[in-house]
């Protein structure tokens, strides 16, 4: 009987961490291209916290884009001033007062933070998973972001910044707001 | 006890998949040699699933230039390939289906390539891509895995096809010194 239940709570304690916290949200056409494809209805973002490593956890998903393309991801934070980094990953351009853009007819100050690619197979389809941290404790909002190709504010791409796809979207400000305890 | 029997089963099973993977060291170049790298920390990991016919690699790097993309793929050492690798197509390929010939290191052979994806590095210079690529024609494969000096090798959106294209890490290496993979 002991035995029975170490096993069941291990397998429980497997499937609560599976489940715990996971946030999925759909991509909107970008602030910057309208015109890219995707299948918005299987295309995702999804994320979850761990309030124990102070880690954030995200899987970004295209469906339906364009093929054997490469997609820079990431994050653009809505704030006044931010910090040099955002866990192990740096801010773009130093982080301290976050600059003014204007996108859709909206004005407001941000940071970005580059996260990864999400390289498309031949039917457009593709994935990339990240777990971000140790980050500071706080409330941030933010927007995903995708964006028209790789290289903006890292080595080794292209210089194409244009955002194709946002998250939650579907105006540029429109955001989601993540605590890390 | 038959509850026992059963969750213990499950257990082996998951235990059981897990563990046909393979997980191989970097070493340096075909074309680039001074990029730095944690060679002991460093590594790709591969699974061959029987069931979906699928393969499944981790890249890992530690210890690279921080902030830095590194497109990863497949070489695959042949005379003649298909124009796609599961959901990938191949690159590389002459006269229709005939593996391109080059020379590196001082051996000459010919190959073709798959672009699955890219890692990008943190601030310190790590970074990990995951892929699950099929399903996979049966057959048998002899495959290095690469790490090329950026991203847009053969793929829109990026780079484009310059000096991203060199190969700073490859596994197991040196030049033309593959891995065996077969889908059943």
């Amino acid at each position: 009987m002991k035995r029975t239940f170490l096993l069941m709570g291990a397998l429980l304690l497997l499937g609560s961490v599976a489940s715990a916290t996971s946030t999925t949200l759909k991509w909107t056409a970008g602030w910057d291209n309208f015109g890219e494809p995707l299948n918005y209805k299987k295309s995702k973002v999804s994320y979850s916290v761990s309030a124990a490593k102070s880690t954030l956890s995200v899987a970004y998903t295209l469906v339906g884009a364009n093929p054997n393309k490469v997609y820079q991801v990431g994050i653009n934070f809505f704030c006044t001033t931010f910090p040099v980094t955002f866990g192990n990953f740096p801010t773009a351009g130093g982080g301290g007062t976050c600059p003014a853009i204007t996108r859709q007819g909206v004005t407001a100050t941000i940071a970005a933070v580059e996260l990864g690619v999400v390289t498309t197979d031949e039917h457009g389809n593709g994935s990339f998973k990240v777990t971000v941290g140790p980050i500071a404790s706080g409330t941030y909002t933010l927007e995903f972001q995708t964006r028209d190709g790789v290289g903006c504010n890292l080595k080794g791409g292209g210089s194409d910044c244009a955002d194709d796809f946002q998250s939650p979207g579907p105006t540029f400000g429109d955001a989601t707001t993540i605590t890390i305890p | 006890m038959k509850k026992i029997f059963l969750v213990a089963m499950a257990l082996l099973m998951a235990a059981g998949a897990a563990s046909a993977a393979t997980k191989q060291k970097w070493t340096a170049g075909w074309d680039n040699f001074g990029e730095p790298l944690n060679y002991t920390k460093s590594t790709v990991k591969w699974a061959v699933s029987a069931s979906t016919k699928k393969l499944t690699v981790t890249y890992t790097l530690v210890g690279a230039v921080p902030s830095k993309l590194y497109q990863v793929d497949l070489a695959f050492f042949c005379s003649t390939f298909a124009s796609s690798f599961g959901q990938f197509p191949v690159q590389a390929l002459v006269n229709g289906n005939q593996c391109q010939t080059l020379t590196r290191q001082g051996v000459t052979a010919s190959a073709v390539y798959a672009e699955v994806g890219v890692v990008t590095t943190d601030i310190n210079g790590n970074g990990t891509f995951a892929v699950a690529i099929g399903p996979v024609a049966a057959g048998t494969y002899d495959v290095e895995f690469r790490a090329l000096d950026g991203a847009g090798c053969n793929l829109t959106g990026g780079a484009g096809n310059g000096s991203d294209c060199g190969v700073d890490f490859q596994s197991p290496g040196p030049f033309g010194t593959t891995t065996t993979i077969t889908i059943p």
